[in-house]
């Protein structure tokens, strides 16, 4: 169905772009986000088993998120369930994502790292492939929200992922994972401190009025 | 085509509006609704009793830590009317005026 409403309180497409941006600005997302990238530097450096890793992630945050948001966010700028989103979800542009930053991962290896001859050396480009998987969550965001300020989180992840990509190459003080460890570790860190930030202002909204329908 | 008692009750603004925020979620809290629409909480009562009346929406109400809490959400019924009004709208304004 067509919106072409220029009145945005008659558009749903800018009403949920709206209620998206508001639900937003209590800082759960970027904490949620910095927090499962600690978790994957846990199973990386296999500190933390796979199953309860998953199981974290799966299961446990997105519940932790929920009773959160249901303690403080909800109070202040009222409830919303928004609609299951899988329609939207296309796998044919996700594999294409995929085989796009897989082949800038494999290029960079050959155009950056001298001993090609050992492919084991591709742990070395990862911090890259990292890097650019941000794409696909800073897009989603600014689709969702308008806000094209979620382009920086992609920025920042793939400079950073060069970053620590280049400093690994050719330095045998890095093993397999440190250098990913770092750029998962930074930003998640970045993530975690940035939601605590907004969060903090967000919790200074007063707590909506009480209903006071007519039975 | 769309009943035209319920095309009257869709277009009047205010319900147009509440309509509207209930097609784009799933569910909604009366305590936002209130909010983005700004209007009172007799007048939004009003407006959902008659959406329930001719079962545009569904009202569930809970009662949490004492507090009660409203949630609304559109109906089968009400997702087909709103699109048929919406249809129906762009129609007319699209006719050639003489």
């Amino acid at each position: 169905m067509e919106h072409t409403q220029s009145d945005p309180e008659l558009n749903p497409i800018e009403i949920k772009k709206d209620i998206y941006r508001e639900q937003l600005k209590d800082g759960t997302n970027e904490i949620f986000m910095g927090v499962m990238l600690f978790i994957i530097v846990g199973m990386l450096s296999q500190s933390l088993n796979l199953v309860i890793a998953v199981l974290m992630m799966v299961f446990i945050l997105p519940v932790m998120q929920k009773k959160i948001k249901e303690k403080f966010t909800y109070p202040r700028i009222g409830y919303v369930k928004f609609k299951s989103e899988k329609d939207d979800f296309k796998i044919s542009e996700f594999i294409l994502f995929l085989v796009i930053i897989i082949g800038i991962t494999v290029a960079s290896f050959y155009l950056l790292v001298e001993d090609k001859e050992n492919i084991d050396n591709i742990y070395k480009v990862i911090p890259i492939f990292f890097g650019l998987v941000m794409y696909g969550p800073s897009q989603e965001l600014v689709k969702k929200s308008g806000l094209k300020v979620y382009w920086l989180l992609f920025i920042f992840s793939l400079v950073s992922g060069i970053y620590w990509s280049l400093k690994t190459i050719d330095n045998p003080i890095y093993k397999r994972f440190d250098a990913i460890s770092m750029h998962l570790l930074l930003l998640g860190l970045i993530l975690i401190v940035l939601g605590f930030t907004i969060m903090a202002t967000f919790l200074r909204l007063p707590i909506l009025e009480d209903e006071d329908l007519d039975d | 085509m769309i009943d035209p008692k319920i095309f009257d009750l869709i277009h009047q603004p205010s319900r147009l509006r509440i309509m509207t925020y209930l097609y784009t979620f799933e569910e909604i809290g009366v305590k936002l609704l209130k909010r983005k629409i700004d209007l009172s909480w007799g007048n939004i009562s009003s407006h959902m009793s008659k959406l329930e009346e001719v079962g545009l929406i569904e009202i569930n109400k809970e009662i949490m830590n004492k507090k009660t809490n409203t949630t609304l959400k559109i109906t089968e019924l009400g997702k087909t009317s709103y699109e048929l009004y919406r249809k129906e709208l762009e129609s007319i304004l699209k006719k050639p005026s003489n």
